[in-house]
């Protein structure tokens, strides 16, 4: 099911209808169902693999917590870790490597025939594998206990709003607060419902009206102008952008109003005026998450500059990859590792700038924004792309120097993508500012002319083809 | 203040005000505008010649230089993706409400597609039953919200559009499009090989003829010009043509122009005239028997003027012939 979906609306109805006025039990119980059935609208012969993980991390996690950093455990939590990866492995990766093997058997001149089994990829087993991993490890590190209640621990792995593509919450915030009968509270909900509101419209009014004229372009990246194929990559800067925050905030807003805090996952990425900054503004619930599972363990920034650059460098690897089976995605990965790398190297050169002082240190922080947001913009490219072949036209395109606006047909769907996208950049740009922040943050009578805005606003300009989540397919 | 559940409604309350104002508004810029189904449903046009049909009408012709060349008035009302159903729908409300024109030229290319385009005329509803009826029937699950929210009627291209032609004189010429590349009829070629009548569409289509011709309107069906790259593969033009002639009125005719053009510069794409083929068009319609097949006989060449004998009883174009009534 998809938050864009008439049944969405008669779900959660039905949903909140009834989650205030029962007691605690009956509560999680119910959230739990609901959950299921939420997964279950896309495809229900996964709710077998969801339960059976989910079983398994519970009873997992019981024999963890009684041998916690021992060599026991050590043992056990790898043995964990490795089936939860052999299951997202199987799903998700299985084609990405047999094809890649049969290739290379190919390459060698030995006879192959393709497989004809073909694995549909169970929407969302990425983050649920992450949900389970991060509550195994932190229960081997004694960070956190195991849950006793399997009632509260397969809520936490499949609370609906944040079941199929995030953000990845951690057990140590999640299952606390499950643990508690949440009451109706009309601020929650207020704040819940603007949220809400803010990610229908970057979902439904900025995504989904880029989406048309990106999927165009993409399609067939020969077929226009150097700066048609131009304004495609911008577009669709900003159409994962909308979609992808868009999604989080409805998530973190539904949850809000269930009673619960799922933390932020974006924070206006497009102002990060570094690699690293990018990274603690983008997708935040996952970055963190590779960031203490794995570049961490890894050595992270302790063994030097080579091992930290090695670190970096494979964290963002393994990043790119758990985005898709795809070698798009690992190159999308590889070159984020490599910005990080030559951020790290060029260091020293921001340090003396940033000695610089009023106009010119203002104008070096914009020219940082400026490159920061071309060098990601070039990276989507990748992450956009089917394969090699359509990447590098879409590249070959832009940098062959063809820069008449003719090719795209709908000349007024592209200015109004480009208005909305100035408005959005507008907003944020302000939002940057703490003091004007804050001031928004006191004028609830402004916060309400916006949020009615808003609702004008997808009324008038979004799109309600009923498309799907890009983050779904991950 | 947030505390009080009163906020919700003044909220409510708000959002209603402003949508139904807002609605309003922008409702009375749209009929404002130039645009041309604007124009229709106000009942401003007046021409003599109507062009109809999908984005291939909106691209047949230049209005300005037909009327030069015809000595006639030429209003296109052509729309991008315009389907049967809704042009029958257009055509209707056009008679009724603007002075009917002597010739109704009809692109036919849209009985070829099955894609309906109603719910883009959304900020029209209101002002046409028929309309409304239609945009009901071919998207229910949008119309409904159109009642609950009067602004989700300016959710469509068409607000852009109307908005822009606020300011501008005329939305008669179609935006200049770019130069067709090899890269451009490879993309077409992947998607069209060919073209097949829909039974539907053509049954349609009839109806539209009859009530043209029940106000008195000569309908003229043409196709319209098409690239030499749109028949590279398979000529489908003769079948589809006689799918279509099989199902309408035997006295119906249908003007073959498809080849009247073949130069590169003459298309922007395989299915869509230049402005440099639009020009060439009206000259090449001009010069030979293929524009009196249509009854558009520039009135120096035809011997009755606007109103006079049917010139198109002259006519021999092979053409016309491959496609002339049994």
């Amino acid at each position: 099911m998809i938050f864009t979906s008439e049944a969405f609306i008669v779900f959660a109805g039905a949903f909140f209808s009834i989650y205030f006025f029962v007691p605690y039990r009956a509560q999680i119980l119910l959230t739990l169902a609901a959950s299921y059935v939420f997964y279950g609208w896309w495809d229900w012969r996964f709710l077998g693999l969801i339960a059976g993980s989910t079983a398994f991390n519970y009873v997992a996690g019981r024999l963890l917590a009684a041998t916690p950093r021992s060599a026991t455990g050590r043992r056990r939590l790898a043995v964990v870790v490795a089936v939860n990866l052999m299951v997202l492995g199987v799903f998700k990766y299985f084609h990405f490597f047999a094809d890649g093997l049969l290739n290379i058997l190919e390459a060698l001149g030995m006879q192959t025939s393709t497989s004809t089994l073909r694995i549909i990829l169970p929407i969302g087993i990425s983050f649920y594998t992450f949900h389970s991993l991060s509550y195994v490890v932190d229960i081997y590190r004694g960070k956190i206990k195991a849950e006793p209640d399997p009632r509260v621990f397969a809520t936490y792995i499949a609370l609906w709003p944040q079941l199929v593509a995030g953000p990845i919450v951690r057990a140590s915030r999640l299952i606390p607060q499950l643990k508690t009968r949440k009451r109706f509270s009309f601020a929650r909900f207020l704040v819940g419902a603007e949220l809400v509101i803010v990610g229908f419209f970057l979902k439904l009014v900025i995504a989904d009206r880029l989406a048309p004229i990106v999927d165009n372009i993409f399609a067939a990246p020969e077929a226009f102008s150097g700066l048609n194929v131009l304004i495609g990559v911008i577009f669709f800067g900003f159409q994962i952008y909308g979609d992808f925050c868009g999604y989080s905030l409805i998530a973190i807003g539904l949850a809000r109003i269930m009673g619960l805090n799922l933390g932020r996952n974006f924070r206006r990425p497009y102002f990060a005026s570094s690699f690293s900054d990018f990274w603690q503004r983008w997708h935040i619930s996952l970055s963190t998450w590779l960031r203490d599972y794995l570049y961490v363990p890894m050595g992270g920034s302790r063994g030097g500059r080579l091992a930290t650059f090695r670190n970096l460098s494979a964290t963002m690897l393994l990043g790119g990859l758990w985005h898709g089976a795809a070698w798009t995605f690992v190159v999308w990965g590889a070159l984020h590792g490599a910005y990080l790398v030559v951020q790290r190297l060029l260091s020293p050169v921001h340090r003396l700038a940033e000695g610089v002082g009023g106009a010119t240190h203002r104008g070096l922080v914009a020219a940082e924004i400026f490159g920061v947001v071309i060098a990601v913009f070039v990276a989507f490219v990748f992450f956009r792309a089917h394969d090699f072949h359509e990447a590098s036209a879409v590249l070959t395109q832009i940098f062959a120097g063809d820069y008449a606006f003719v090719g795209i047909q709908n000349k007024v769907q592209v200015a109004l993508g480009a208005g909305l996208i100035a408005l959005l950049v507008g907003v944020e740009a302000g939002a940057e500012a703490p003091a004007v922040r804050a001031a928004v943050r006191r004028a609830r009578p402004l916060r309400l002319m916006m949020a009615v805005s808003m609702l004008c606003m997808l009324a008038l300009f979004g799109a309600f083809a009923g498309s799907q989540f890009i983050y779904f397919q991950f | 203040m947030w505390k009080k559940p009163g906020l919700v409604l003044a909220f409510l309350a708000l959002t209603f005000v402003v949508d139904r104002g807002l609605s309003a508004a922008l409702g009375r810029l749209v009929m404002a505008s130039n645009l041309r189904v604007a124009a229709l449903y106000d009942g401003r046009v007046d021409a003599d010649v109507v062009i109809v049909g999908n984005s291939r009408g909106v691209h047949l012709a230049s209005t300005e230089a037909w009327s030069r060349t015809f000595c006639r008035s030429v209003y296109n009302l052509s729309l991008n993706g315009l389907d049967t159903a809704t042009q029958d729908v257009l055509v209707r409300d056009y008679l009724e409400r603007n002075r009917p024109p002597e010739i109704a030229v009809i692109e036919i290319s849209n009985v070829f597609e099955h894609i309906p385009m109603a719910g883009e005329l959304k900020p029209f509803l209101g002002d046409s039953p028929r309309l409304d009826a239609l945009v009901s029937e071919q998207q229910g699950a949008i119309f409904p919200w159109t009642r609950i929210s009067h602004l989700y009627r300016f959710n469509s291209e068409y607000l852009l559009r109307a908005l822009l032609f606020l300011f501008r004189p005329s939305d008669q010429d179609p935006e200049p499009g770019g130069a067709i590349t090899p890269a451009i009829i490879e993309t077409y070629l992947g998607h069209h090989a060919r073209f097949a009548a829909h039974a539907d569409n053509v049954r349609i289509l009839a109806a539209t003829l009859e009530a043209l011709r029940e106000r008195g309107v000569k309908p003229v069906l043409v196709l319209g010009p098409y690239h030499p790259a749109a028949f590279r593969e398979v000529d489908w033009r003769e079948e589809a043509l006689a799918s279509v002639k099989a199902l309408l009125p035997r006295d119906v005719t249908i003007v073959d122009w498809s080849s009247a053009l073949s130069e590169d510069a003459a298309f922007s794409d395989p299915l869509h005239m230049s402005a440099q083929g639009r020009e060439d068009l009206v000259a090449t319609l001009a010069a030979s028997p293929l524009a009196c097949a249509a009854s558009l006989c520039p009135i120096a060449v035809g011997s009755g003027g606007a109103h006079g004998p049917d010139p198109r009883d002259r006519v021999t174009a092979s053409a016309v012939a491959k496609v002339a009534p049994q």
